[in-house]
Formats: C-alpha cells, structure tokens, sequence
C-alpha cells in the first residue's frame, strides 16, 4: 500500500523519518540523532514547527470531544501515528470504537503494544491515499457493523498529499460513510507566491527525506474536500478552536510568508 | 526523607498564616497560574491539551495548600508523577515555583518577613517532593519509549532478517544457476545449482576463478561494456564442465544497483538448455519425420496397388503356365521381385504407421527371448548377448510381429556398431569399452506428468520399458539428429538400404509409444523404447498365422474399387473361383448398386481410399441401409481406421494389400460363410 517511498521502516536508523520527526518536535522519545539533527535543521528554518506539531495534535483531542458530545461512539482515523495519551481512545468513553491506522507497519506493530488487548479498537496499515483499502478489509465491518455514520480523522496529514490523491481519499469516504458522518483535518493555507526562503528551505528538507509537502490555499483545500461541506463554524484558524492566542500563526507568516493552520469539522 | 526536606518547627509556626493568604486569595493565585500554563502551553508535552490548563490550575494551588495542611509529601510526589504523565512540561513547572513565591511576596509586604521567608521555604520543599515525583515518572517514560522503541527496532530488524532470509534462500535453493562478482569480475557467490551444473564440490574453489571461464568469453571488459549500455548480457554456447563433459548453456547477466542506482556488482543467471535442445531437435525430427511420412504413404498406397496388379496378373498366369518352361521361369521370376517389392512396402508402411496390424495381448519377455535365440544363432560369436528381463514384466497390446521386427532392427543396429568394418563413420572412434556388449532390458515404468515432458511424445501413465544397449561407437548428434529417417545410414550401400530404424520409429507410434537415445561417441549407445501397458494383466504368447490357401465358391460379389486394374483382378481372380462380380468406382456407386440390387448381392469387396466417398463412410451407409450386409475390407492405407474398428464396426473381414491371391478368395469365401 501506498508509495514505496512512504513506507519507511519507524526503526530504520540510517536515515530520517517524518514521523520520528514529528514525535521528537512534539518532545517524544521515539527518534534518533538522525532524526533529531533534521529536526533542528528545521527548527532552524522553522522554529514554529514544534508549536505547529503541538496544534494540530490539539486540534484532533478538540475536534473528538466535540464529535463525542455530539454522540459519535465510532472514529475512524488515519495516519494515526502512536496511540498515545492524548489520542481518541484516550479522550473518548470506554466502549467508544476506534480504528487506527497508518501507512508504517512497525508503527502499527509498535501500536499493538500500547494498545494491549482493547478489544474495542484496532490499528491496522493502510495508506491514506487508498481508504478504499481499509474499507474493503473486513475490519471496519468487525468493529463498527454495518453503521457506517462515523466521524473520521485525517488530521495532519492533508499536506504530504497531492492535490489528486487529497481529493480522492475524501471523495472514497464521503461515498462509503453515511448521511451525518463526519470528518476533520487540518491544513495549512499556503500562497507559494509569497513564500519565504526559509520556507522553500523547509520544503527542500522535507522533499530531501522522501516525504514532500504539498502546499495550498485555503481556498483549493474547500474546493479539495467537496462533496463534504463544512458546518459551523466551518474552517478556523487551529488557535481559535482551542482558545489560544495566535502566536504560532504569526510566527509562520513572519517566518514562512504565510502558512497559518486551518481546521474543520466537515459533514455529509 | 532526609530532616531539611521537611517543615522546620519555627516555619510552622507560620503556617497557619500562609494558610490562610491561600485561602482568601485562591481566585487570584489560580488566575496567575492559569495565565502561565496558557503562555506556556507550547512548552508542555503535546499530550497536555490547553483546554486542561484551567483546570490543572486550580489543582495545583488545591494541593498546594492540602501539603500545608497536612504535611503529606508522598501525595505530593504522587503529584508530579501524575504532572510529567499529563506532560506537563519542565520550564512550566519550574516557573509555577516563581509564582507560588511572587505570590507570596506579594501578599506578605506588610507582614512578618518570617512569614515569607517560611513560605518561600514551604514552597522550596514542596517543590522538592513534587520535582522528585515529576523526574522519576519522565525517566520512567523515557525509558518506556526507549524501550518501545527497541522493540520496534527488534521487530523490525527481525523483519528484515526474514526477508533477508527469504531472498537468501530463494537464490541459495534456485533451480538454475547464481553467480554474483564485484565490478571487477571476482566471484564472491556462487549458489549450489551452479556447482552441479559445472561439477564443482566446493564454492571455494570457484571463487579462486576467473569469471570469464563461465561466461563464454575471455574479455570482460566487452561484459562491462555491454552491461552498461544494454538491458542485460546473453550468450548461448556449449559450455565443459569441470569434469570434461558438456552442456548447453544460456546465460542472463545484468548489474546489481543500488538506491541511488548506482552499480554495485553483477549477477548472472545459468540455464542447462540441452534438454531443452534436445526435445527442440526431436521435434524437428518428429516434424520432418510426419512430412516424409505423408509422401511415403502416398507412394505405399500407389505402389501397393500396382504390386498387386503384377502379382495378381503373375499368380494368374502361373496357373496356366506349364512347369519347366521358360514362360513358368520367367513369371516366377517377377512373383520373386514382387515379393521383394511387397517387402520394401511393408516397411515403408511401418514408417508411416499405416500399418493396420493385428494386435494381441502379450509379454514383451517372449518377443525378447524369441529375439534373443535368433541372435544367438546368427550374430558372430565375439558379441556377448545379456539379457535382464523383469520377470514381473506387466503386459501390453501389441502386434507380435512387428514387436520382433522392432527387436531385430535395433539389435542389428547394434550389432553393427560394434563390428569393426561395417561401420562408415570417419575418423576411427576410440570406444570407452573394447569389448562387444549387447544388452536387452525390459522393465516396468510408471512414469509421471514431470518425467513425460523430458520425452518428446510423452504421456504420463504405466509402460514397459524396452532398453538396447552396446558398447559401440556411439553416434555424434548430427547423426541422431537423423537417426529415424528413412534411407538414411551411416552404413556402406551393400549392408542397409537405411529403413531399419525408421520402421521402429513407425513401429513404436503404431503402438502409441515413444521412445529415447543416448547416445556419446566412444561411448556406445541406448535405445528406451517405452510401450503403455495394457489395464489387465493377461500374459499372452506369440502364436503362428494360419495361411489360407485358394478357396472356390458362390455367391454374387460387388468389388468396389476406385483402381481399374484392381477391379479387373478382383472380378477375374473372383470368375475363375467360381463367384459372380459387380463393380463400382467409388463408394457412391457402390451404395446406390447395393441399395437397388441387395437382394442379389451376398458380399461387398470394399477398398478404403476413394474418391466421392471413401470406404469407411461408405460401410457405415452400407450398415444402416442393411445392418446385415457382409463387407470384405480391402486395404493398404488408412489414416481413419485400424483393422480392429472395422472387425468392430462389423466387417467380416480385412484383407491387407498387397495380399495372395488364395488370401483373397480364402477371406471372400470366410466373409460370405460367417
């Protein structure tokens, strides 16, 4: 499933891993100095990242308890990463079904240890450029039945696709889930024209690890997600889901020119 | 708990006091914190989501004054423990310290300065039980994940293994042959396919090789050369192994690359194509065999007709001729030549397997003695004759005759290339074994869907086995390349007109067999000639034809024959026995004749090839017409009917041509009786 490019081994130490990355910005023990030195590269470039990182985690733990008060009790999420303390599982009521996944296999067998012997969740791999995948597989019918009005998480990970492969991930989950289901993500609005050397730096890290960016407005990321439509209070600032100030997005536009993060509830 | 870690007496005194600032300005204490968690909200793990930092405001100040009240330091480490899980981070942590302490030299401006000096005190030890739970707890988590993260690390490095493993192996138990060198050539891997096929014990030794020795050339550079700019590098040729012997070989090499595409090494691949060859070349053979024998049947059919035009013609005249008289000598000498001519024919139909013969149930073992009794009694004295028959040898169907006639032209075949002189291969062969063996096998086969591919021909099921074996001279692939044709022979003129073999190849297609030779110069040669068995078991032996003689009688027979001058012998030789005749051309004719005059016809003589309509279609129309009607097949070329279907179908009889002319009447007369 998904790019051979994509599917780094999470404990291949030689060389530098997204999600190692990330855990390590979000201040995690699960990276090495390989990692850690292109974080700093890009802490560099971007000392925002970490604040980023931190916001859209926070996003995810806002949007779940929102879904859940709105009575959602099945969540499927994707490009889970490790289900830690804050993840949905952990925010969410016992007996609320959760289905995780990510691209990386030892991400997931690492997941199944943490995870225990919760029987009301599972973590498989699928890539989320092909939802299909996990539609098809057998598990989603296992834990949730045939309800198919669930929330779903494709948090953080709306800019390490294409604009097609974005497109044709919500378009599959907007067919198979039914009327009233729900979905969040997040992403940043980015205008290359006034993007910043720094910025073109970070995109060239990135793009150096085998894991490009892929940038756009606001205003392609509504035209992306149709048919969803946004309720209430539809795309936001990530800050103002969660009361912050917003600092981590004036350092992106003073750093990158732009890039303030946005996020969404979408509905069927 | 060490003594300075613990409230001294004279700060308790002040207790009460601290209490109670805590107590009346909690909202405002609560505030200040919550206004520092929030600014410092990124400086907490990601885990600790803001939304909780009001809340963890207020529990810490809530604890806070629960330790002054109650000195309880173990709820307090229980505390920070529980912080560092929540992530609360350490900069945040250590300025709620500097709150705590601005707080109260705030509030304590206009009291006691022992007030805030027992505070600040208070403060300092409550931090230090809260600091001990907190960094117990984030070592523990760091080395949790750590531990996660060798595990992960475990895992994954297990997987690789078993991939690794996996690949290993793949190449290792290959079924052709590896071979990987470094960019300069040296082998650093052979796997143990290749050592078989170029009968090496030991990779060891391989590698102290040059590569070129097994790639068919001695430039490696033309290799390199060829690798970087092709999609690959192929050769075919005749490779030796070790041991001196050869095998045809194909060769497939490419460059191994790396991530970055870069050239690493090179791999080459080894495929043993002489079977593949040799199956190509009997192909061939079986091909060009199938295409003589379409022209052979041809001129078998013609020549037949016209043979039995001449012996018939010759047996008539002979009856008249007086004895003694040079018209009697002459025409005896014409029934000789035909004869020889009969002889020749019936070989030539061997080979294009229309032979319809009359197969029984039999042990080939009894063919095989029979065989091996004659050879004792003509072949010269210097060839050893063994024989290993298997005693449990199963039976199968098959024409006796014709069994012998196969037996004999492969011993003879043998014979020949084991006796100095009768042999025309030049330059003079040394043989690997002087003395003159001919050896007779027989055993039971059971061969398999695998085993069958390796024989051209070949089907899986249970066979006897037929083994002839000498110590001849072997014969070069260029003449096995041949071996089956018919008038091919490495033999000098006067000793083989070259059908020998091409009989048995007929011989054994006949029987639905098929067939192997191996053969090496020097080495001498083996014939396998694999027969399908017949299902039940029934021994069967040889017994002698019984040979009609001339036979009169009555009756009306309509001869359909497409031949004229076969007609004309029929009707004459049926006059002068005593029958009346009708004639028909073709099959056509023949049924409209029957359909209008059935009442007087009490045989039909029917040949098989014919124009319009053929003799097989012509006796089924015959049958339906009258199921009754009594049919005599006359035949010396079929390709849609064997002896047995037309006895099965309801003939009488079949007569094969060219036959005697007492054989003729003899089954005319049988055929109107039965």
């Amino acid at each position: 499933m998904g790019k051979e490019s994509d599917v780094r081994n999470i404990a291949d130490a030689s060389k530098p891993n997204a999600g190692r990355i990330y855990d390590y910005l979000l201040g995690g023990n699960h990276n090495f100095e390989i990692d850690r030195q292109v974080a700093k590269q890009i802490l560099q470039v971007a000392p925002h990242m970490s604040g980023f990182f931190r916001l859209i985690r926070w996003f995810l733990g806002e949007a779940t308890r929102r879904l859940l008060d709105e009575g959602f009790t099945k969540f499927l999420d994707f490009a889970s990463g490790l289900p830690t303390m804050d993840h949905i599982h952990q925010i969410a009521p016992k007996e609320t079904k959760v289905i995780y996944s990510d691209v990386d296999p030892v991400t997931v067998a690492y997941a199944h240890d943490i995870i225990g012997e919760n029987m009301d969740i599972r973590f498989v791999v699928c890539d989320v450029r092909k939802p299909e995948e996990i539609l098809k597989s057998g598990v989603v019918e296992e834990l949730f039945g045939n309800d198919r009005k669930i929330a779903i998480g494709l948090n953080g990970i709306a800019y390490f696709l294409t604009d097609d492969e974005f497109s044709h991930s919500v378009k599959v989950l907007y067919d198979w889930a039914d009327k009233g289901s729900r979905l969040f993500l997040c992403d940043s609005d980015v205008t290359a024209a006034k993007t910043t050397e720094d910025g073109e730096k970070t995109l060239e890290i990135y793009k150096q690890m085998g894991q490009p960016l892929y940038l756009r407005t606001l205003q392609k990321t509504k035209e992306l997600i149709a048919p969803w439509t946004t309720e209430e209070p539809g795309f936001m600032l990530v800050e103002d889901w969660i009361d912050m100030d917003k600092k981590m997005t004036e350092k992106a536009e003073k750093t990158w020119g732009s890039g303030a993060l946005y996020g969404a509830i979408l509905k069927k | 708990m060490p003594e300075q870690f613990t409230i001294s007496s004279q700060d308790k005194k002040h207790l009460k006091k601290i209490i109670d600032l805590l107590v009346k300005n909690e909202s405002e204490l609560t505030a200040r914190i919550e206004k520092l968690l929030i600014s410092l909200a990124y400086e907490n793990r990601f885990t600790l989501h803001p939304r909780f930092l009001k809340k963890l405001s207020k529990v810490e100040v809530d604890n806070f004054i629960r330790y002054l009240q109650k000195f309880d330091s173990e709820k307090v480490v229980e505390h920070g423990r529980v912080r560092a899980i929540e992530g609360l981070g350490e900069k945040p942590l250590l300025s709620l310290c500097n709150i705590f302490k601005e707080f109260f030299f705030d509030h304590t401006k206009t009291l006691d300065i022992g007030i805030l000096q027992a505070a600040i005190r208070t403060i300092d030890i409550y931090m230090i039980h809260y600091l001990l739970g907190y960094m117990n707890s984030r070592v523990e988590q760091t080395l949790g994940e750590q531990e996660q993260l060798r595990k992960a690390l475990s895992t994954a490095l297990d997987q690789q293994r078993r991939e690794l493993f996996i690949k290993n192996h793949a190449i290792h138990t290959y079924v052709n042959g590896i071979m990987l060198t470094d960019l300069d050539g040296n082998i650093t891997y052979v796997n143990p396919a290749f050592l078989r096929m170029w009968r090496f014990n030991d990779s060891d030794k391989v590698k102290e090789l040059q590569c070129t020795q097994f790639l068919g050339t001695t430039d490696f550079g033309i290799i390199m050369k060829v690798l970087k700019t092709e999609h690959g590098w192929h050769k075919e040729f005749t490779a030796q192994c070790k041991d001196g012997s050869t095998f045809e070989l194909v060769i497939s090499a490419s460059l191994i690359k790396d991530d970055t595409n870069q050239p690493i090494g090179i791999m080459a691949s080894f495929i043993d194509s002489t079977e593949r060859i040799r199956l190509e070349s009997q192909f061939r053979q079986a091909q060009k065999m199938e295409a003589l024998g379409q022209l052979a049947g041809g001129i078998v059919h013609d020549f037949n007709n016209l043979l039995q035009v001449i012996t018939g013609y010759t047996s008539l005249e002979l009856m008249n001729a007086p004895k003694e008289s040079d018209c009697y000598n002459n025409l005896m000498q014409i029934k000789v030549a035909t004869e020889r001519g009969k002889g020749l024919t019936e070989q030539l139909r061997f080979f294009t397997r229309q032979d319809t013969g009359r197969t029984r149930t039999l042990c080939i073992n009894d063919v095989v003695n029979e065989t091996y009794n004659l050879l004792k009694r003509t072949f010269q004295p210097e060839i050893q004759i063994m024989l290993n028959l298997d005693e449990n040898l199963r039976t199968i169907k098959a024409d006796p005759s014709q069994m012998s006639q196969l037996l004999m032209n492969l011993c003879v075949n043998a014979r020949d290339a084991m006796i100095a002189g009768k042999v025309a291969i030049k330059p003079a062969i040394h043989r690997k074994t002087p003395e003159n063996i001919l050896t007779l096998e027989t055993s039971n086969v059971d061969i398999d869907q695998n085993r069958a591919t390796h024989f051209l021909n070949g089907k899986p099921g249970s066979y006897i086995c037929v083994k002839v074996s000498d110590t001849g001279v072997g014969m070069p692939p260029e003449v096995i390349e041949r071996l089956f044709e018919p008038f091919f022979t490495t033999k000098s003129e006067k000793t083989g007109i070259g059908l020998g073999l091409a009989v048995v190849y007929g011989i054994v297609h006949n029987h639905n067999g098929f067939f192997d030779v191996q053969s090496r110069l020097g080495e001498g040669s083996r014939f396998e000639i694999f027969l399908p068995v017949l299902e039940e078991s029934i021994k069967g032996t040889i017994t002698d034809e019984h040979k009609p003689s001339l036979t009169h009688g009555r009756g009306a027979v309509l001869v359909v024959d497409d031949e004229s001058q076969m007609r004309e012998l029929a009707i004459t030789t049926l006059r002068q026995c005593g029958y009346n005749t009708i004639v028909a051309e073709n099959g056509v004719e023949a049924l409209s004749l029957y359909k209008h005059r059935k009442n007087e016809i009490d045989l039909v003589i029917l040949d098989v090839i014919m124009p319009k309509m053929g003799g097989w279609e012509c006796f089924h129309h015959l049958k339906e017409f009258d199921p009754e009607v009594k049919v005599l097949i006359m035949t010396g070329y079929t390709t849609d009917g064997s002896v047995e279907d037309f006895l099965k179908e309801g003939a009488k009889d079949v007569i094969i041509k060219p036959f005697d002319l007492d054989t003729f009447t003899g089954s005319v007369n049988k055929a109107l009786n039965l």
